[in-house]
């Protein structure tokens, strides 16, 4: 559905984005993961066609012209900083943009009672932005970017500035998309939002990719090894051999296969009062990549 | 276009309900052109421009309340009978523009008593000098026609004939000589007088009064009637200086907004983006002239005659500040930089172009500088428009200025505009 190849954009002496390649399926949610300044929004600005690329080139859906308006049109664009008329109410942006889209009469009428719910904003309607609390805004840039009902969703990081109420909110909205079939660009610099809604991440810094698969895929080959951490009952009589280390009743485990290792003390018939399991995450991938935490 | 009318629509809606922007595009101009055009002086109320004088007739003779009768009828003047104290006092309060008093033996000397008893006194208030010279031309000439009107009628002519001749009889400076000499033509006269057929005599060339009215400037037609046919084209001019400046802000506040991508990410191409902030700055600015036309016509009786002269008037000038516009929005890159610098430059312009002292009262070279300026043509072209009453090829200099103005304006701005986009 969306493919880019090569992409590069500089300002001055800074790469913002430099040099990066990949492939979105049709249906699927593909992340771009990377802290303040990795080169996501440019790259999104890019494949919407309002920035030109100094090198390399972006196909949607076939064609390979973003700037060219029935390409663009199979793509809604929900900015980063918000878009939206403060002076205008609720309503009156969606059916805006939706005219801006050609949609008229009873068409539009529909789509912006379907946005409005979609948002939860049914209620709110007829206020205006302004007044409107911070998740609202987020809820409505979300909205207005499906107006036209596009196959393809470029969402530059969405719950930025959100309470952690509309953030699920958000979160269950996309995850509705996803069932419905529809492509999804996701950036965010949250790990959470990535492990837990894209099928697949890219992990970027400093303008660059650098590894690309699913969540497991990235962890299995960055993560390294889970630590389980169990409190025993008693300490163990010596002729049972456990693995890992023991300190008085503390046992400790690196392992790749944590459940495996956690069946096993079961099998054995040891008896555990506590029980932790480390596992690695994109943010131990993200450091094994770059040497840096993901969030400074 | 229906992209481009959205566009336009829905910032003329965003126009409407920013009260502040508002009141710089409709409030202030109303204000201006009804404050100014009634300090100036514009209407006295009645709408017609006359002049207001305090009558005072001591004479009481039929020469004076004929005289007075006249000056009523006049229409450049109002008048109110008062007593000599209630007129001065009225004049020195400014209720009354002057004071006329008709003194004893006012009709014994015809109104020429100079600085003996029986001359007319006039004062005036010293702020209404102009209006004061005015109504000592229609006091001249009202006199003028009283006497040239008792000589066309030979018995009234007749009537004046013993007074003379006692004067000859008793002035001892006159030789006596002279004085047979004049009493003779009297008996002549009194006798030609008695026998002549009147319209025989009232045939003859008749003599002319100097024609006050008809010279006076501010009863030119092609003057301004009122200080607000003055002042409503300059208000105008402010409606679109404040519009220029709210779709300059707008443009720029699309821009820091966000809103500005999500129009790029839209199927309209940038040009019918420009194109769409263009036409809802052209509506604005039409909507304004219209508005303050309207009022002024209905309730200011600002001149208004030829509609397709104004039509072009207002296309150029709309179309001319919307390229001041485009420019102005790359002044700067956030709302206050572009509200700043756009009004420094339209104050600017305003000054020299004629908008806050009228281009009349200019000395000469700052009338030669607002040649530079869009609102000096501007009001110019409006001006032309309703009570100069120009035809179209009049109006044509002045909207061919406009029209290259904005023409330049616009293509630098969307030049730089498409500059800072990339
Ligand atoms: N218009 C611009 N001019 C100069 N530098 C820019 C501009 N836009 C982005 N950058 C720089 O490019 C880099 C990538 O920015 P961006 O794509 O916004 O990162 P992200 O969205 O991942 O936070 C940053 O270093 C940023 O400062
Ligand atoms: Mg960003």
């Amino acid at each position: 559905m969306i493919r880019v190849q090569d992409l590069r954009k500089h300002y001055g002496p800074i790469r913002a984005v430099d040099g990066i390649s990949f492939e979105i399926e049709r249906g699927e949610t593909f992340g771009l993961l990377g802290p303040n300044g990795a080169g996501k929004t440019t790259t999104i600005h890019m494949i919407a066609g309002i920035l030109p690329p100094d090198a390399g080139s972006v196909e949607i859906n076939g064609s390979s012209d973003p700037t060219r308006a029935s390409v663009r049109s199979q793509l809604g664009v929900a900015p980063q900083a918000l878009a939206l008329y403060e002076e205008l109410t609720g309503e009156e942006n969606l059916a805006f943009f939706g005219r801006l889209h050609g949609l008229r009469g009873a068409t539009l009428r529909g789509r912006v009672q379907w946005a409005l719910e979609f948002a939860e904003l049914t209620e709110r309607r007829r206020s205006l932005v302004k007044t409107y609390s911070g998740g609202m805004k987020r809820r409505l840039n979300l909205a207005i970017a499906l107006i036209h009902e596009p196959p393809a969703l470029l969402l530059d990081e969405p719950t930025v500035g959100v309470d952690p109420q509309s953030r699920n909110h958000i979160f269950g909205r996309i995850e509705d998309l996803r069932r419905r079939g529809l492509t999804v660009l996701y950036t965010t610099h949250y790990m959470e939002e990535a492990q837990r809604l894209c099928d697949r991440v890219a992990i970027m810094d400093h303008g660059k990719m650098l590894d690309v698969g699913t969540v497991d895929e990235l962890i299995s080959r960055h993560g390294g090894v889970s630590v389980i951490e169990a409190e025993l009952e008693r300490p163990p009589e010596s002729t049972v051999s456990l693995p890992g280390t023991l300190e008085g009743t503390s046992l400790r485990i690196e392992t790749t296969k944590p459940l495996e290792e956690v069946a096993r003390l079961a099998e054995l018939g040891v008896r555990i009062t506590a029980l932790k399991v480390h596992r690695p995450d994109l943010e131990t991938v993200f450091l094994a990549l770059t040497g840096r935490r993901l969030r400074d | 276009m229906r992209g481009i009318l959205t566009l336009a629509l829905k910032d003329l809606l965003l126009i409407w309900r920013d009260k502040f922007g508002l009141f710089w595009i409709l409030g202030f101009p109303v204000i201006y052109a009804v404050f100014f055009g009634s300090v100036l002086g514009g209407g006295h109320g009645d709408g017609s421009g006359a002049t207001s004088i305090a009558l005072t007739d001591e004479d009481q003779t039929e020469f004076s309340q004929e005289f007075t009768a006249r000056l009523a009828s006049s229409e450049a003047l109002s008048v109110t009978p008062m007593t000599r104290e209630e007129g001065r006092e009225a004049v020195r309060l400014g209720r009354q523009a002057a004071q006329v008093v008709l003194p004893t033996g006012f009709g014994e000397s015809l109104g020429f008593g100079g600085q003996e008893e029986g001359g007319l006194e006039i004062a005036i208030d010293p702020s209404r000098r102009a209006e004061g010279a005015y109504l000592q031309g229609i006091l001249m000439s009202t006199t003028f026609e009283m006497i040239t009107d008792r000589f066309m009628d030979p018995e009234r002519a007749r009537e004046w004939l013993p007074d003379l001749r006692r004067d000859v009889e008793e002035a001892p400076e006159i030789p006596g000589l002279q004085r047979d000499v004049l009493l003779q033509f009297y008996d002549a006269l009194d006798k030609f007088l008695g026998d002549i057929d009147p319209d025989i005599y009232q045939s003859g060339p008749a003599l002319q009064g100097p024609r006050v009215e008809a010279v006076s400037v501010t009863r030119d037609p092609s003057g301004p009637q009122s200080a607000y046919e003055i002042m409503f084209p300059v208000a105008m001019l402010w409606g679109l200086m404040g519009c220029t400046a709210g779709f300059a802000i707008s443009l720029v506040r699309e821009r820091s907004r966000g809103t500005l991508l999500r129009l790029r990410v839209s199927p309209l191409s940038r040009a019918q983006i420009l194109a769409g902030k263009g036409l809802a700055c052209f509506l604005a600015c039409s909507a304004v002239i219209v508005m303050l036309l309207a009022l002024g016509r209905f309730l200011f009786n600002i001149r208004f005659e030829n509609p397709p002269a104004f039509a072009l008037a207002l296309a150029c000038t709309s179309l001319a500040f919307v390229g001041i516009m485009m420019l102005l929005s790359t002044l700067g890159r956030t709302e206050e930089a572009v509200g700043g610098s756009s009004w420094a430059v339209l104050l600017l312009f305003g000054m020299v172009g004629g908008a806050m002292i009228p281009r009349f009262v200019m000395p000469l070279w700052m009338q030669a500088l607002s040649n530079f300026s869009p609102i000096s043509w501007g009001i110019r072209a409006m001006e032309g428009a309703t009570w100069r009453g120009f035809t179209l090829v009049e109006l044509a200099p002045a909207c061919g200025v406009l029209l290259l103005f904005g023409a330049v304006c616009f293509s630098l701005g969307v030049a730089i505009l498409s500059r800072h986009e990339t």
